[in-house]
């Protein structure tokens, strides 16, 4: 019930005045933005421009210090977290745990987790049930995190820096993998500083700098708009 | 709620498990080195009359003695095994808080679909749990140090020696000392030490985890802190209570059987007053500092 | 054969490009069905609705057609993959001629050079078999 409403109203996530404040610093200064559904959205910038604090504000891991930040219209909390799938730039499971505990605990607390594509995916990767994190690297820990979250049939997907230093075919399954999946009506927020890379998968663009949106719009509209790909646009926009 | 007990129960009792099969294992091992000898068990009576129980090595030279000595070093290894058991279950419930919740692992259990209330709870409802296994693990290695049928037999021989009018005597003294009202006070107030001095450790880790550096340092100096607080919430309680409780018995002789029980009566009225303050204190102590705990991971939280 | 995306041009038109070519070099064969837009786009780590333009413009040049039920469908007429085939021939064609005529290249010249070359790889190409059968 809460779903279906949920999913007619409005924007994914919502920013109206965010502010967030770390001692002095700034890491987000009265960002007003809106995602919409059934769209990619990249969040572009360099390191400390504030894109990690703004997706871990959505997912619930900050609290902001002032205004406000809506994922379907909620603030953050036990609800939202139902309702987003996160993959943060850290790995966060545990080296004794087996593949099976993890798949068992996202079904256990997710009720929108679908096991079978999870385990399609894994088998694919060649990665079994029995199989420990210990043994594995860390790339293919990522993949494994990766596929847990693109295996959800969440409304929206916060990515922070997915293909961060990865190699390029690692980089077509991570692209690929979060194409294939993502529910339709859902929103996909990815944050990189390494635009050239995601470029081609996006619908739409915001350019964070400072804590401030410096710019927000379509990516087909900047093109042609500029008569630039989004990686020089970015270029020029942080040159100093 | 439930799932979350689950999976913390099954997270830790991958550590507990080993730890209760180490225990057992030096119990059973120490049991043997200590019975397995010629050993003798005296019966003899001491000074005041008591019945004493004393053992000693048969036989004589030097083997005996450097057997005495190895005895005794498998005594103190025992010992320190068991102290050890408490120690690792501290800091299990110390790790599980911070790497779980404060490391890496923190991304995960944050983001589930729960409140940062029934991640506390579930966090100290099985921390409270294996507090209560390890403490009878570490009575059962006891036990099991020290059976042995010569020994059974003497505390047998002993307590048959007192007659059952002094058993009567015995037993309506525990009851005045402990009365039944106080039964379910000392119950809670057990629950509510144990549980409200975890959250109090979860708060002082949440409280060194919001400092830049030196995070471990300033969890301790927090926890002292909030210690000190505490204390200081107590003593001014009990300085104001104090007036409204029963007195302490004073200037009783304890001359004849109904002065003793006149005692024991006095004495459970004033306990089960001591237990009911404590059990505010406590409650109050528990209450806070889980409130405190909450408020510093919803909104201070700021992982790595 | 994989996905090449260069970033200077539209990626709908390239990836219009690229499935032409697959459907000329019969990768994708006449009549067969094409996988989902959500699985090309996957497959080209593209936006699935760049993909969808991309077909969306394959549909309306004849090469595709939807079937509101069951997907897309290469087109089951041969005679057209074939005539487009031979068009883009002509095209690489008339480029090639183009930049030799720049480099100052008679017509007779050109096919003297070409004729040539044809031979000499059919020579080399004869050669590896004849090592293969020793």
């Amino acid at each position: 019930m809460e779903r279906s409403e949920a999913r007619r109203e409005g924007p994914v996530l919502e920013c109206r005045q965010l502010s967030k404040i770390y001692g002095a610093v700034r890491a987000l200064d009265q960002v007003d933005l809106a995602v919409q559904r059934g769209r990619i959205v990249g969040l572009l910038g360099p390191n400390g421009s504030g894109k990690t604090t703004l997706i871990k504000t959505a997912a619930g891991l900050l609290t902001p210090s002032a205004g406000e930040m809506l994922v379907c219209g909620r603030q953050p909390g036990a609800a939202t977290k139902g309702l987003v799938s996160y993959l943060p730039e850290r790995t966060y499971l545990s080296d004794w745990m087996r593949v099976e505990d993890i798949l068992c605990l996202f079904r256990d607390f997710y009720s929108d987790f679908d096991l079978q594509k999870a385990e399609e995916m894994l088998f694919r990767l060649d990665i079994h049930r029995m199989d420990r994190l210990r043994t594995m690297s860390k790339g293919t820990r990522e993949k494994v995190q990766l596929i847990l979250v693109m295996s959800r049939r969440a409304e929206l997907y916060l990515l922070d820096e997915p293909i961060g230093g990865v190699d390029p075919a690692a980089r077509e399954f991570i692209l690929g993998t979060i194409i294939g999946n993502y529910s339709e009506d859902a929103a996909v927020v990815i944050s990189t500083h390494l635009i050239r890379d995601v470029e081609q998968v996006l619908d739409d663009v915001i350019f964070l700098a400072y804590g401030h949106v410096g710019l927000s719009a379509p990516v087909e509209e900047l093109r042609e708009e500029k008569g630039k790909s989004i990686d020089e646009l970015f270029r020029e926009m942080y040159r100093c | 709620m439930n799932k979350l007990l689950k999976y913390e129960f099954r997270a830790t009792l991958r550590l507990y498990l080993p730890l209760y099969l180490v225990m057992l294992g030096f119990a059973v091992l120490g049991r043997f080195s200590l019975w397995g000898v010629p050993w003798q068990v005296t019966v003899g009576e001491d000074l005041v009359g008591w019945t004493n129980l004393s053992v000693s090595v048969t036989g004589e030279g030097i083997g005996s003695e450097i057997l005495a000595f190895l005895l005794s070093m498998v005594l103190v290894g025992n010992v320190l095994v068991l102290l050890g058991a408490l120690v690792v279950h501290f800091v299990i419930t110390l790790q599980r808080f911070w790497k779980n919740l404060m490391g890496d692992e923190g991304y995960l259990m944050f983001t589930l679909p729960v409140s940062t209330g029934e991640l506390l709870w579930s966090k100290a409802l099985c921390a409270f749990f294996w507090g209560i296994a390890t403490s009878l693990m570490v009575l059962l290695s006891v036990l099991i140090l020290a059976w042995h049928p010569l020994l059974v037999q003497g505390v047998k021989q002993e307590l048959s020696t007192i007659p059952p009018e002094d058993w009567q005597l015995i037993l309506r003294m525990l009851q005045n000392v402990l009365p039944p009202v106080a039964w379910p006070i000392l119950a809670v107030e057990f629950v509510a030490n144990n549980i409200g001095s975890l959250f109090l450790l979860y708060s002082a880790m949440a409280i060194g985890h919001t400092v830049k550096n030196h995070k471990v340092l300033a969890s301790v100096g927090a926890y002292a802190v909030l210690t000190m607080i505490v204390g200081t919430v107590a003593s001014t309680i009990i300085s104001l209570v104090l007036p409204l409780m029963a007195g302490v018995p004073q200037d009783i002789q304890l001359n004849s059987l109904s002065e003793l029980i006149l005692f024991s009566y006095q004495m459970g009225r004033f306990m089960t007053g001591v237990w009911a303050v404590a059990l505010v204190i406590d409650l109050l102590c528990a209450v806070g500092a889980f409130f405190l705990a909450r408020y510093l991971l919803t909104t201070q939280l700021n992982l790595e | 054969m994989t996905w090449n995306l260069a970033g200077d041009r539209p990626i709908w038109l390239q990836l219009t490009e690229q499935i032409q070519l697959r459907i000329l070099t019969g990768e994708y064969q006449a009549g067969e069905r094409l996988p989902s837009v959500r699985e090309l786009a996957a497959q080209a780590a593209v936006n699935p609705n760049t993909m969808q333009k991309a077909l969306t413009e394959l549909e309306r040049s004849g090469l595709l057609y939807a079937q509101r039920t069951s997907g897309r469908f290469i087109t089951q007429d041969g005679e057209r993959i074939r005539e487009m085939r031979c068009r883009m021939a002509q095209g690489e064609t008339r480029q090639f001629l183009a930049r030799m005529e720049e480099l100052g290249f008679s017509a007779g010249e050109i096919l003297e050079l070409v004729r040539r070359q044809v031979e000499a790889e059919e020579g080399k190409a004869e050669e590896d078999s004849d090592d293969g059968t020793e």
